[in-house]
């Protein structure tokens, strides 16, 4: 039953989507015929306990179990699901509510075909008690108003009669909770309270026992959306209540004018730690632990900075190196060293402990669809170091092939300047950035690393920039879970100076997102792709050739020394994530994970490698952005004996 | 490698009319369908295509405009998606 109930709001979420979601503030008329219908099961206690049960079971999943409109699926619902304790809504006649239950609307499927109209009728009468569900301790004391009988009618049913008048009045000055009207009421044992609620947020939280209400006063105000609502109550004996209420009183001021004066900043990012653990043997493990930091700015609505450092210490397995597990070993990175001899060490010698900028930039909004980044910033080379990167972002442990810090092919941060934005084009939008920055350089020294883009290039190599960009589609109408992106960047990469200044690389690729309910599978579906390909020019590199077998004798110049090769690099990894919405709490939190990554770097270079991977995974998410890890992978390397097999667990904690 | 230079500047300078033709014409984008979505589904939508949505709860009003701000240039979103997304966030924290 459950579960059936489960694919059927899953079923309405789905096709919620496609709905244009104008209907929030879309009136729900009803027949007067059906708004004068009566009641054909009495409000026994036997009839609200039998209507409570379906309306766990059936309606509490986007209602939520106190009918406060915050079910789980809630915050997927557009129109969002009524709040059954609102005062607009329980003001309804019983036929109302029994004609909306049956017919349905939006996300709410009709429940004619499911609900027999005896439990229908149970269920409204189950609504109407749901304003005394969270009674403050001191009322649930015997209170004189509980033995009229009046009053015993009015607990089982509240309907607009109860409510004696309703008043609306404008004001303009409703900061304080004191809006009770004095002449509405003059007797002594009056009381006045007012609750002040934004107007996108009326869940009410219920103060009042309907036990004590014998005369209600509504009056609304209104400023800045800003709604105050005022119920005077009288009651015989309402000392109970005035002790009970003030308590109950959520703060109000939400003062907007002087809220954008005060200055904004926020420290956040995210730690974590791994254990890397040799996945043939299983003889060995190291231990890496990363804080890092993320500085956020915004001084005004146009200006903002960002920055972001990566501290680390630890170094993983050797191997973990060349499949840029994890954080370490990039200590060389930013530290003003030669590129050549950085890109060098940084593939054989991880460092132990590390403190290195990841990206500081700042940005101007110059319109709704523009804005210009200074500085390093994450580059929008594909979607892996732009988006992905972040270990509480991504799914896996480690990083796929050629990317992550430690072996990188493929450029993650750019120093330069960068425009770019978003822009709606009819029903579809589509994602741009253009940069110009210092790109990478190529190293071409003697070393094994001869021929290899090095992307540490704080200090220009050449005069030359880079320009790189990247446009991205969402060919869905009106929805941004698919996402086609396709990214380039021309570069000089030669040494000025050098037999090898004019060498130009260029560097292009193609990405894919999709993100997605199916309620197929009762599960979020999580596909992420990206191809990319580094062609550097054809020239000769004064490495010893005799170190590399694979080069063909017309590439070797004997004269000096050198030789060449067809300078191409090709990257691509998909990971595919499954998470189902299981109302079950460890099945709810655990992403199922698989990827597929390979790289192909030239096989006559003495740094080239081939390898795919296999690599499966489990996260279980304690919060957002904090999960427990999993993964084991299996790497087949060209030309060698065996994999390179690697289990991984980490702990990230987003701060 | 000459071909190459002018291949990606003619791209380049494509790019460029197109975006500036975007920008002329963004007057009468209101209209369309993006214009009407609600902040909630615009958080739902954007901020899951890469990562958990964060619960609303964890960043005060202030925080949220800031992480909103990072968010508009990282995940590409227009002002107007920043400022439906930072509302419904801001509303319900």
């Amino acid at each position: 039953m459950r579960i059936t109930l489960f694919y059927i709001y899953f079923s309405a979420l789905c096709l919620s989507r496609v709905l244009v979601c104008s209907a929030q503030t879309q009136p729900w008329p009803v027949p007067a015929d059906w708004a004068k219908k009566k009641s054909s099961s009495a409000a026994t206690s036997a009839s609200i306990e039998a209507g409570k049960k379906i309306y766990i079971s059936t309606c509490s999943q986007c209602h939520g179990e106190k009918g406060k409109g915050n079910g789980l699926l809630a915050l997927s619902l557009n129109p969002h699901p009524a709040n059954h304790t609102s005062k607009v809504f329980q003001q309804q006649k019983d036929g109302e509510i029994f004609y909306k239950i049956i017919t349905g609307r939006n996300a709410m499927p009709p429940f004619r075909t499911t609900l027999s109209e005896n439990e229908i009728w149970n269920v409204v009468n189950f609504i109407r008690t749901l304003e005394v569900k969270t009674i403050p301790a001191p009322v649930s004391a015997k209170t004189p108003a509980q033995n009229t009988p009046k009053n015993k009618s009015a607990k089982d049913n509240l309907s607009a009669s109860q409510i004696k008048s309703v008043t609306i009045v404008k004001d303009t000055a409703a900061k304080t909770p004191a809006m009770a009207d004095p002449s509405a009421n003059s007797k002594k044992d009056t009381l006045s309270f007012t609750k002040t609620m934004s107007a996108s947020n009326a869940d009410n939280t219920n103060i009042v026992s309907r036990d004590s209400i014998s005369h209600t006063n509504i009056s609304k105000s209104e400023n800045n959306n800003n709604y105050a609502v005022a119920l005077k109550i009288e009651s015989p004996d309402s000392s109970a209540l005035i002790t009970a209420i003030p308590d109950s009183i959520p703060p109000v001021n939400k003062n907007e004018s002087i809220k954008n004066e005060k200055r904004k900043f926020l420290l956040t990012g995210s730690a974590h730690t791994n254990i890397i653990v040799d996945g043939n043997k299983f003889n060995s493990a190291g231990f890496e632990v990363g804080f890092l930091p993320v500085l956020l700015w915004k001084p005004s609505k146009r200006l903002f900075f960002e920055s972001h450092f990566h501290i680390t210490i630890g170094s993983g397995l050797p191997q973990a190196n060349t499949s840029t597990a994890g954080m370490a070993g990039m200590s060389l990175r930013h530290t003003g060293m030669t590129t050549a001899t950085a890109a060098s060490s940084a593939s054989s010698a991880p460092a132990g402990a590390s403190i290195m900028i990841a990206y500081a930039n700042l940005v101007y909004f110059v319109n709704p669809y523009l804005n210009i980044t200074s500085g390093m910033f994450l580059s929008p080379f594909g979607i892996y170091a732009e988006r992905l990167h972040a270990e509480w972002i991504n799914k896996l442990p480690d990083a796929p092939e050629g990317m992550g810090h430690t072996y990188q092919m493929i450029p993650e941060t750019e120093l330069g300047i960068q425009m770019r934005g978003g822009m709606p084009i009819r029903k579809l939008k589509i994602n741009y950035a253009l940069y110009m920055s210092n790109g990478p350089s190529l190293i071409n020294d003697t070393s094994k690393n001869a021929g290899r883009l090095s992307y540490d290039n704080l200090i220009d190599n050449n005069t030359n920039k880079a320009i790189g960009g990247r446009l991205g589609l969402m060919p869905l109408p009106g929805n941004p879970s698919m996402e086609i992106g396709f990214y380039a960047q021309h570069a000089r990469v030669g040494n000025d100076g050098t037999v090898h200044a004019g060498v130009d690389a260029l560097l292009y690729g193609a990405d894919f997102t999709l993100y997605h309910y199916f309620n197929r599978i009762k599960g979020a579906v999580d596909i992420k792709g990206q191809y990319s390909i580094v062609s550097v020019d054809k020239i000769y590199y004064k490495a010893n050739p005799m170190l590399t077998l694979n080069v063909p004798a017309e590439d070797v110049n004997l004269g000096d020394s050198t030789y060449r090769f067809n300078n191409v690099s090709k990257l691509f990894f998909i990971t595919a994530a499954y998470r189902p919405t299981a109302s079950e709490k460890f099945l709810k939190n655990t992403e199922y994970i698989f990827r597929y990554d390979m790289i192909n770097t030239p096989c006559a270079a003495r740094w080239g490698t081939t390898a795919d991977r296999y690599t499966v995974g489990l996260a279980y998410w304690l919060e957002s952005r904090s999960a427990v890890k999993i993964s084991y992978s299996i790497e087949k390397i060209q030309n060698t004996l065996k994999n390179n097999n690697l289990l991984m667990i980490q702990w990230v904690m987003g701060l | 490698m000459a071909y190459q230079d002018n291949y990606i500047r003619v791209a380049l300078i494509v790019l460029v009319i197109f975006i500036s033709g975007c920008m002329l014409s963004r007057k009468t984008q209101d209209k369309t369908a993006l214009g009407s979505i609600s902040g909630l589904k615009l958080w739902e939508q954007n901020c899951s295509r890469c990562h958990n949505s964060p619960n609303p709860a964890a960043f005060s009003d202030e925080e949220w405009e800031v992480v909103g701000a990072h968010m508009r240039v990282r995940a590409y979103l227009t002002e107007k998606e920043t400022d439906k997304i930072v509302e419904f966030l801001k509303s319900i924290n």
